[in-house]
């Protein structure tokens, strides 16, 4: 009896976690913007139904601002707005305009790591301009805002074009002393949302950044390559002595990197980045990639430039102390007498880096 | 005895290993990583080399008593008063582990999701499970751990799954720590391998001979050390060494950033298969706790575990905050190296010093 008694007691008390979900709003997306000195606002932008049966209402965006002085205090003054406790559980992207990205993006992120609702899956990114004017759009071809975001970032993460992140990647960067984040930036042209480039970050702060033409390559210097990189580049090529300029378009099958960090002593560090590419052309109009000699003539030309390339987005990196290779992180775990004589923040934009593409074009395609 | 009290030798290897996996396996990487740092993997093989020293000596002081377990045995070695003693130690040590996993199962579960549920509730889940399960016969406890071994697999299955930007310099270089906190980091390791000393009760209830009981055991530690190590080298390349010091949960919160096409939050899913393996340390110990019982009440263990459920109890309102819960593990783990090498050590020379002096005399 005293067993049974129990039992009923464990069944019905589990009633003061729950949340109803008719009393929830999720959060799809949000973002934040410096509203003045002190405060900064935040955006969001809420899932919604519209339409009296579930599911066959439309979906619609609420989208509510609040100010405060941290996150929470903003996410407070949302939440004084909404009527129903709006909750992070689904938050998709996470928006953070440029000058507050330039002041600290970590005080932005803090309370998302410690609450334990939060889904840290989401992704974080730059904006030029003010957030608010990205999520005021509401709507994109007929996509929520939050999620046209979402899939844009992800999309282009599968094409390689910009690194693999979520929010709690980068606070294994963040904390990192040897690494730095690198971050997507999106722009608004025309009411239209496109990426524009990296956001390149020292620590806790966006230093400078990579036009969207150059973050390929920055991709591939990465090695994080997983599929479907594409590369339009200008090449010259000779044909029966005859010398002219085309452009090929390239898609890498298959990536190398290597990263060498030769040091001697802590004031010499050397690091030799050497990138091998395999690549199927997918699309070269002046044709004969059978031909020996073009082929040739292509992967030379093409090593030249890439390698030209890689040597701005290097020196870019360099100058906004963005450790993005994570070079400092190989120099502890392989030469920790020199890292432990070093300042890495003064050292690194002072070392030498080589970065070194080669390209072999392999295969045209399904045609020569 | 009945045979049908008896347990056969896989039995054994998932009674141990249910024991030994437990509320230890959320936290251990944040641990050890605070003491070892990047060696906190070495730490994890020397704690199993140590258990597996003192697997030893739990098997020779059970082989001079082949059908009798500890809480009858002492009497035999050291006296009736004294064996009666170290009996009434091991019990009230017994529940005060339940007591402490008790204590962390809340608070973990409350930081992570029952923000609101009172602790008394937990307490009383807890109270329930021993009741519950713990007045079982060894059996019925064997065949319950063997079955929920299955999720130890899913457990794995999902970490391996949640397998994300991992880097492998983080382990570099290889030594960064030196010895002594990669000895004192075993240390913090052997308190999450805490369990196989239920060899010492169980002995005599396993159906083999004793050396294939010391295989058995073998094997079961060398799955546990795999486990654990398998964990911590996930987390270790998984977070930035800076990262691991600050994340108390880092097997949870590395499946926080993961979703399944139809699961949003995976850690929430793994909590509630951790929570089996929790329960099955929980019974485990309140088996022991109330068998000991059993021999000073001559009374069955099932009846004295509502004694033990009740101590359960009242103890875990005792530590209030976190640097309480502290202090409380701390304390077990010193003083658990008593109970699982110390004692059984002391015993055994004793046990062959008796024999020796019993021969010469003759």
């Amino acid at each position: 009896m005293v067993l049974f008694i129990l039992v009923i007691v464990v069944l019905l008390c589990g009633c003061w976690d729950q949340r109803r979900l008719k009393h929830t709003k999720f959060m799809v997306t949000i973002g934040f913007d410096q509203y003045d000195e002190e405060q900064i606002e935040a955006t969001t932008a809420i899932r919604l139904f519209q339409g009296i049966v579930a599911g066959e209402g439309e979906a619609i965006n609420e989208i509510v601002s609040g100010r405060g002085f941290t996150v929470r205090d903003t996410l407070v003054s949302l939440n004084r707005k909404i009527a129903d406790d709006p909750l992070p559980m689904k938050l998709k992207t996470i928006l953070v305009s440029e000058d507050l990205a330039k002041k600290n993006i970590f005080e932005l992120l803090d309370t998302f790591y410690r609450t334990p609702e939060t889904s840290l899956e989401a992704r974080v990114m730059v904006t030029k301009g003010k957030t608010s004017d990205y999520i005021n759009l509401r709507k994109i071809e007929g996509t929520l805002v939050g999620e046209h975001l979402a899939d844009l970032v992800i999309s282009a993460e599968n094409d390689s074009m910009i690194p693999q992140q979520s929010a709690q990647a980068l606070q294994s960067y963040l904390y990192d002393e040897g690494k730095d984040i690198v971050l997507p930036i999106v722009k608004l042209e025309e009411g239209v949302i496109e990426l524009g480039g990296l956001a390149l970050f020292h620590k806790k702060k966006m230093t400078g950044e990579i036009p969207s033409e150059d973050s390929e390559i920055y991709m591939a210097l990465t090695g994080k390559v997983e599929r479907d990189l594409r590369f339009t580049e200008e090449v010259s090529i000779e044909e029966k002595k005859e010398k002219k300029k085309t452009h090929i378009t390239i898609r890498v099958k298959k990536l190398d990197r290597k990263l060498k960090v030769k040091t001697n002593s802590p004031d010499k560090i050397e690091v030799n980045i050497d990138v091998k590419l395999k690549a199927d052309a997918v699309e070269f109009p002046p044709d004969h990639l059978d031909s020996k000699e073009i082929v040739e003539s292509i992967n030379k030309s093409l090593s030249k430039t890439f390698t030209e390339r890689a040597k701005t987005v290097v020196q870019t990196l360099q100058e906004a102390n963005c450790d993005g290779f994570g070079i400092g992180r190989e120099l502890m775990a392989y030469h920790p007498k020199t890292w432990e004589k070093i300042d890495w923040k003064k050292t690194y934009p002072e070392i030498k880096i080589k970065p070194k593409i080669e390209i072999e074009v392999t295969g045209g395609g399904l045609t020569y | 005895m009945e045979s049908n009290y008896h347990i056969t030798r896989a039995q054994l290897f998932f009674v141990i290993v249910q024991t030994q996996i437990g509320i230890g396996i959320l936290s251990l990487p944040h641990d050890l990583h605070k003491v070892a740092k990047g060696d906190s993997w070495i730490s994890i093989i020397i704690a199993g080399l140590g258990v597996q020293l003192s697997i030893f000596i739990l098997y020779f002081i059970c082989k001079r008593f082949p059908d009798l377990n500890f809480y009858e045995f002492t009497p035999k070695i050291v006296g009736k008063w004294i064996g009666g003693f170290i009996n009434s130690i091991y019990v009230i040590y017994f529940i005060f582990i339940i007591g402490l996993i008790t204590v962390l199962w809340t608070s973990i579960l409350k930081e992570w999701v029952y923000y609101q549920t009172p602790k008394w509730m937990f307490y009383l889940i807890v109270a329930f499970i021993l009741l519950y399960f713990a007045s079982q016969t060894l059996r019925v406890i064997a065949r319950f751990d063997m079955f929920v071994s299955v999720f130890l697999v899913v457990l794995i299955a999902l970490i391996v799954y949640s397998f994300g930007d991992i880097d492998f310099r983080y382990l570099f270089p290889i030594g960064q720590s030196g010895v002594k906190d990669i000895i004192s980091g075993a240390n913090q390791a052997l308190v999450a391998m805490l369990g196989f000393d239920v060899l010492l009760f169980v002995f005599p209830l396993v159906k083999a001979e004793s050396r294939q009981i010391l295989k058995t055991m073998t094997y079961a530690n060398i799955f546990v050390t795999s486990y654990y190590l398998f964990v911590i080298l996930v987390a270790l390349v998984t977070f930035a060494p800076e990262e691991l010091n600050k994340i108390p949960e880092p097997v949870l919160y590395m499946l926080k950033a993961l979703a399944l096409t139809v699961i949003e939050r995976v850690d929430l899913l793994f909590l509630s298969i951790w929570i089996v393996s929790v329960a099955t340390s929980i019974t485990s110990y309140g088996y022991l706790a109330s068998k000991g019982l059993s021999y000073f009440f001559r009374k069955p263990h099932n009846r004295m575990i509502s004694f033990v459920a009740v101590s359960v109890f009242i103890i875990a309102f005792i530590p209030q905050n976190p640097s309480h819960i502290d202090l409380y593990s701390q304390i077990m783990s010193y003083i658990s190296y008593l109970y699982v090498m110390i004692i059984p050590f002391t015993l055994l020379i004793i046990a062959i010093i008796k024999k020796k002096l019993g021969e010469s005399s003759k």
